[in-house]
């Protein structure tokens, strides 16, 4: 079955095609129907296919995820080792092209260790116990008298049975019809097993080839006789090629071919040499046209949520339970507030590449994606070559964050290759980045809550707006964007469900389908949410004069006990207690990302004399269930602190002249050394509890800690993102 | 004429104009130095130009003529005891297990080998100074902190 059909007939059906009657899906075919990304975890019995004995007696791992700094395939290496008794060397990672192995799901949302854990280390078992078969064949003994020693076994004597030895020059692949039990036994989920490949340094070689310059990104491709692609894009959201003078483009040396597609809205250039695409890029006169430019205040006025909920028209509720009409409204234990976000780029440290080479029935792709059969089906669809016939090389990726599912380089290599019938490469330029790749949405969130006399929250009513972030415009065309947009998606609603005990709730929002491309960055709605509702809840604290721990836990009553476990941690880790300098203020925001639950603390000093706002320390507790590399589960604890930081104080969207504003990193601040401080990080594990997210959920709880630390040290309350020295001090 | 990693490299007429970056990568390929934003802002495609950290992206290979050059490819060999192949700025990057999507990263290690080129012991202030240039958007950055003081450490107690 061809899986990307399953997971389409799947995205039909959770968007309410099958439940409407619409009888769409057999009744038309092809283009009509968009290429959606593979989504379905996998199934545990898939992993065989992941594991193989080269002849040389390593085990070659083709790691289903994509890696893009998260760490992944480092620790799903683990999972293999400790498996099958490897170390280090023995152990090859490799990130396999579109024809190596089955599509699988999508790699997003920090759900690769909690969906891949099993099927992986299933798989390395299987192969383990393949080879421990083979071994008792060829020493004519029982399978049951060899133990495990290191990549190999051991007969009764000591003697040993190297994987080399029974590997004796071939691979040993795992066939589909070999049949295991589902009770084999998994090494990875014997806690006494678990020191001795804890113990060893993961990661090393990738480590060493990074440092060293020799890790191929997909920017880093070079294909014999390869030639030089540009795509000129609609300089304005909407804007329409009018026409375009290539007269004098075609005359500078070195290039290959330059043309007008009206169809795809563009200009092409195909040059011999890499040096002469931006003068030739110059020398292209194109005028575009728009009837009327996107401004910054059409954007403003779509996504006003005060105006939805004066006509309390909400697209989607998220959670109603208790009452809320025609209450007496105390008004000294009530706040309304409202809470904003901006649009925000992912600014990725690579802009996007590919090279493509597409021939008469077949094609291929080297580049990098979240999801390189998506790309595959894309490429398929877009060169009208059979999915088979089409092979993407993946290769890590240099920064991913929700950002790179999407792959609009290799897309236009592609239509570039088929022109010329070479291998074509297209690298985007800084400027392309920021301008024709999707953003966070922005969110705009209007709360009412109500505490009562002891502290606890009787009321919350949240409406909030924000555009569409699975159901984007980038993916579905015009034509089914409707029928999405009755579902409810799970981007830009995550983490908007508050964690605490509240009998009267009701959470209201609209996506609403701007011209400006939304979609998915990290954490996806978390941290905008997130920033609203614990923005919220310290106002809350305050307004019940209660400290701010006291009042989550208070509020959290019995629920989500792994939560409050996080909340006292980082406690006592800050011993909040302890009187702080003059000007200086923490702030403690919580969320549970996904399942994940984090809190977090953060120190700020407003310094009033200098006019300076530093975030100085912050302390991070979190459970994401079994860890299997500590340090690189710390790793994305202390990245993900810097990117909530970023977005609370620097990341700054805008339109202007009817198109992204941001060109380059001049205009968009992010966070860098000096703003960085000191992180301190504690995991609450229990090796019973399987392996979660740890990807993300450290943004979430981030911004609003910081807010919150820069209301403890002013006064003032901000309640915008992001928020600049000059606001803290005008 | 310029020298790059030790090596004497002419460089073709039709390309003295194009950037010491696109040079490197596109002429040369060493791809090691990256392409960041092309103006200078984010330190991605940092090199030495006589031991100096400097932005390729913003020099042409017309303005280096004679130059000494050093890219990551070459920075090991710049160490007399280059253990591992690996200058201590990368060896201590390896044993802090600095890089996340990695990137930026020999961007990163050229600008802090400059950095302790010059200052062998830099201080917190030294640090942000050499280092604000050069972007992390996986914010790695308390790590390569922590692995410049271990280099500035190892290539004290190896000399």
């Amino acid at each position: 079955m061809n899986k990307s059909i399953l997971g389409r007939r799947e995205f039909l059906k959770r968007t309410g095609w099958v439940a409407v009657g619409v009888t769409f899906v057999g009744a038309c075919s092809g283009p009509l129907l968009p290429v959606m990304p593979f989504s379905d975890p996998p199934a545990t019995n898939e992993g065989r296919f992941w594991v193989q004995l080269l002849p040389n007696g390593k085990v070659r791992f083709f790691c289903p995820r994509a890696e893009m700094g998260q760490g992944i395939a480092i620790g799903l290496t683990q999972v293999v080792a400790q498996e099958l008794n490897l170390s280090p060397d023995n152990i090859e990672t490799i990130n396999p092209a579109t024809s190596e192995i089955q599509p699988v799901a999508l790699t997003v949302g920090s759900e690769s260790m909690q969906a891949f854990f099993s099927p992986v280390a299933y798989g390395a078992a299987c192969l383990r116990e393949s080879l421990r078969s083979i071994a008792a064949e060829q020493a004519s003994v029982p399978v049951s008298v060899l133990k495990d020693g290191d990549a190999a076994f051991l007969l009764p004597n000591g003697e040993e049975i190297s994987y080399r030895s029974l590997a004796n020059g071939k691979s040993v692949l795992l066939n589909e019809n070999d049949i295991f039990p589902e009770d084999i036994k998994i090494y990875n989920l014997d806690s006494k097993r678990s020191d001795k490949v804890k113990k060893q340094v993961w990661g090393r070689k990738t480590m060493e080839d990074i440092v060293t310059g020799k890790m191929t990104y997909s920017r880093d491709i070079i294909i014999d006789d390869m030639l030089y692609g540009r795509v000129i894009k609609p300089d304005t959201i909407g804007g329409k090629l009018e026409n375009a003078d290539i007269a004098r483009a075609q005359e500078i040396p070195g290039v290959r071919k330059v043309f007008i597609d009206k169809g795809r809205n563009c200009v092409a250039i195909i040059c011999d040499k890499p040096f002469v695409l931006d003068k030739v890029e110059q020398a292209v006169k194109v005028t575009w046209k728009v009837d009327k430019p996107f401004t910054q205040q059409d954007m403003d006025t779509a996504l006003d949520a005060k105006k939805y909920l004066e006509s309390d028209d909400f697209e989607h509720t998220l959670a109603e339970q208790g009452k809320f009409r025609n209450r007496a409204q105390k008004s000294n234990s009530s706040l309304n507030n409202r809470y904003q976000t901006c649009f925000v780029a992912h600014a990725a440290m690579e802009p996007r590449s590919a090279v493509a080479w597409v021939k008469d029935n077949s094609a291929e792709v080297w580049g990098a994606s979240q999801s390189v059969h998506f790309v595959r089906d894309r490429i398929a669809q877009l060169t009208g070559i059979s999915n088979d016939n089409v092979i993407v090389h993946a290769h890590r990726l240099g920064g991913g964050f929700g950002g790179r599912i999407l792959c609009q380089a290799a897309e236009e290599a592609a239509f570039l290759s088929q022109k010329v019938n070479a291998p074509v490469r297209v690298q985007w330029t800084r400027e392309e980045e920021f301008t024709y790749n999707h953003v966070q949405p922005p969110f705009d969130h209007i709360i009412n809550a109500t505490v009562s006399e002891k502290g606890l929250i009787t009321h919350w009513k949240n409406s909030f707006t924000t555009a569409p972030i699975i159901f984007t415009s980038a993916i579905l065309p015009r034509h089914i964007q409707f029928l999405a947009d009755l579902s409810q998606e799970d981007g830009s609603p995550r983490g908007a469900h508050p964690p605490y005990n509240i009998p009267n709730l009701l959470i209201r929002y609209s996506d609403v389908r701007i011209p400006l491309v939304t979609s998915s960055w990290r954490g996806l709605g978390a941290a905008p949410n997130t920033f609203a509702i614990e923005s919220m809840i310290d106002e809350l604290a305050v307004l019940s004069d209660l400290d701010p721990f006291e009042f989550r836990l208070l509020n959290l009553g019995n629920a989500h006990p792994r939560l409050k476990k996080v909340i006292e941690k980082v406690r006592e880790m800050t011993r909040m207690d302890k009187k702080l300098p003059a000007n200086y203020g923490r702030g403690i925001a919580c969320a549970i990302y996904k399942e994940t639950p984090v809190a977090v603390v953060v120190e700020v000093h407003a310094d009033p004399s200098e006019k300076t706002l530093k975030v100085t320390q912050a302390w991070i507790a979190q459970d994401c269930g079994r860890v299997i590399n500590a340090d690189q589960v710390r790793a994305q604890a202390e990245g993900n602190l810097v990117w909530g930081l970023s977005y609370a104080l620097k990341e700054k969207g805008f339109l202007e002249d009817g198109h992204i504003g941001i060109k380059n990193y001049h205009q968009y601040p992010l966070a860098r050394m000096s703003d960085t401080p000191k992180i301190h990080i504690e995991q609450i594990e229990d090796f019973e509890n399987p392996p979660i997210g740890a990807g993300e959920p450290v943004i979430a709880p981030t911004p609003a800690a910081i807010a919150n630390a820069i209301f403890a040290a002013t006064s003032k309350r901000f309640r915008q993102l992001p928020i600049s020295e000059e606001d803290v001090f005008s | 004429m310029l020298l790059i990693n030790g090596s004497t490299i002419q460089v073709p007429n039709n390309v003295r104009n194009v950037t010491l970056l696109n040079f490197l990568r596109d002429h040369l390929g060493l791809t090691g130095t990256k392409f960041g934003c092309s103006i200078g802002q984010c330190g991605a495609c940092t090199v030495h130009v006589d031991g100096e950290a400097m932005r390729s992206c913003q020099i042409t290979v017309n303005e280096l003529d004679g130059e000494k050059i050093t890219t990551i490819e070459g920075l090991a060999d710049t160490w007399r005891d280059g253990k591992d192949g690996l200058h201590p700025v990368q060896s201590a990057w390896v044993e802090k297990m600095v890089p996340q999507c990695g990137y930026c990263q020999t961007g990163q290690i050229m600008s802090a080998a400059a950095l302790l080129n010059e200052t062998q012991k830099p201080g917190p202030e030294d640090i942000n100074m050499a280092m604000d240039g050069n972007i992390c958007r996986c914010g790695t950055y308390n790590r390569i902190r922590e692995a410049i003081n271990l280099a500035s450490k190892n290539i004290e107690g190896s000399s």
